[in-house]
């Protein structure tokens, strides 16, 4: 008698789960790369690459921090290596379960490399502009 | 003194509010948990806070030149509140603002490497929607 109870127990709490867990995919943006390439020269093209960012709510109603971008693209870019993204796709995924929720940034692209030259050119831009 | 401890006992097993609830039952110890932790987020004022990322782009407005300096990384905000969730008593968040502020406060031209995200939280008494701009501020030489 009590393994029945324990097993119509343990079907209700599955059955429970199943009706909390909820998830959600909404896309953000499409845009040709993560930095303005007109200037630059891609020497290498390093394939797809996919990078993450996730952060937790409390209850679905509290965010603790928030979804980064900065840190998906990094996270992508550390994977193959690259100086940016080309071809990117960005959207965000929400799964809730019982009394948290996650939220998820999740970056697609081609890893890119440019020329050293350009890229040394943009930092001597810099140089020049902070030391006046 | 012997007479008080069975009414001691008696007390101690009463059920009082939310803390009656953490009994020796696992579930009813949880139970008590959240609620604590509900009550205790709700004490706040807040009722919601939350972040969604709303768009990623190379550049914010048309390259007008292909050489130009960096000044360096800069952020951006428009923000705008509703009285009571529906009412709004100020301007709604606007994009250009945000992205205007992050230049002007280097003094730049344009912007790239741009990020943007929207958070919104809501209150008690009302609704806050605050719009961020993020990248890099960029002079065209001339």
């Amino acid at each position: 008698m009590s393994r029945k109870k324990n097993r119509v127990a343990f079907l209700l709490l599955l059955a429970a789960l199943l009706l909390q867990y909820g998830c959600i995919t909404s896309p953000v943006a499409v845009t040709s790369s993560t930095t303005p390439v007109n200037d630059k020269k891609i020497v290498m093209n390093y394939g797809p690459v996919q990078g993450t960012h996730r952060v937790w709510s409390v209850f679905g109603l509290w965010m603790v921090g928030r979804p980064d971008i900065d840190l998906a693209i990094q996270d992508a870019l550390k994977k193959k290596g690259g100086d940016a993204l080309i071809n990117v796709s960005c959207y965000q995924k929400t799964s809730w379960f019982f009394f948290v929720s996650e939220n998820k940034v999740v970056v697609e692209g081609e890893a890119v490399s440019f020329d050293a030259g350009s890229l040394e050119k943009d930092r001597g831009k810099q140089t020049i502009k902070s030391k006046k | 003194m012997s007479s008080w401890i069975p009414t001691m006992h008696r007390w101690n097993k009463k059920i009082h509010g939310i803390a009656g609830l953490a009994g020796n039952k696992p579930w009813r110890r949880c139970i008590a948990v959240i609620a604590a932790l509900l009550c205790l987020g709700m004490y706040s004022g807040c009722l919601y806070k939350g972040v969604r990322v709303t768009g990623l782009e190379s550049h914010a407005k048309v390259m007008e030149g292909k050489t130009y300096h960096i000044l360096g990384e800069a952020e951006g905000t428009s923000s705008s509140f509703n009285l009571l969730w529906i009412l709004p008593v100020t301007p709604r968040i606007d994009y250009d603002r945000a992205v205007n502020e992050a230049i002007n406060s280097l003094r730049g031209d344009n912007l790239i490497n741009v990020r943007a995200w929207f958070e919104r939280q809501v209150w008690i008494i009302g609704m806050v929607e605050i719009l961020h701009v993020k990248g890099t501020v960029i002079q065209y030489e001339r």
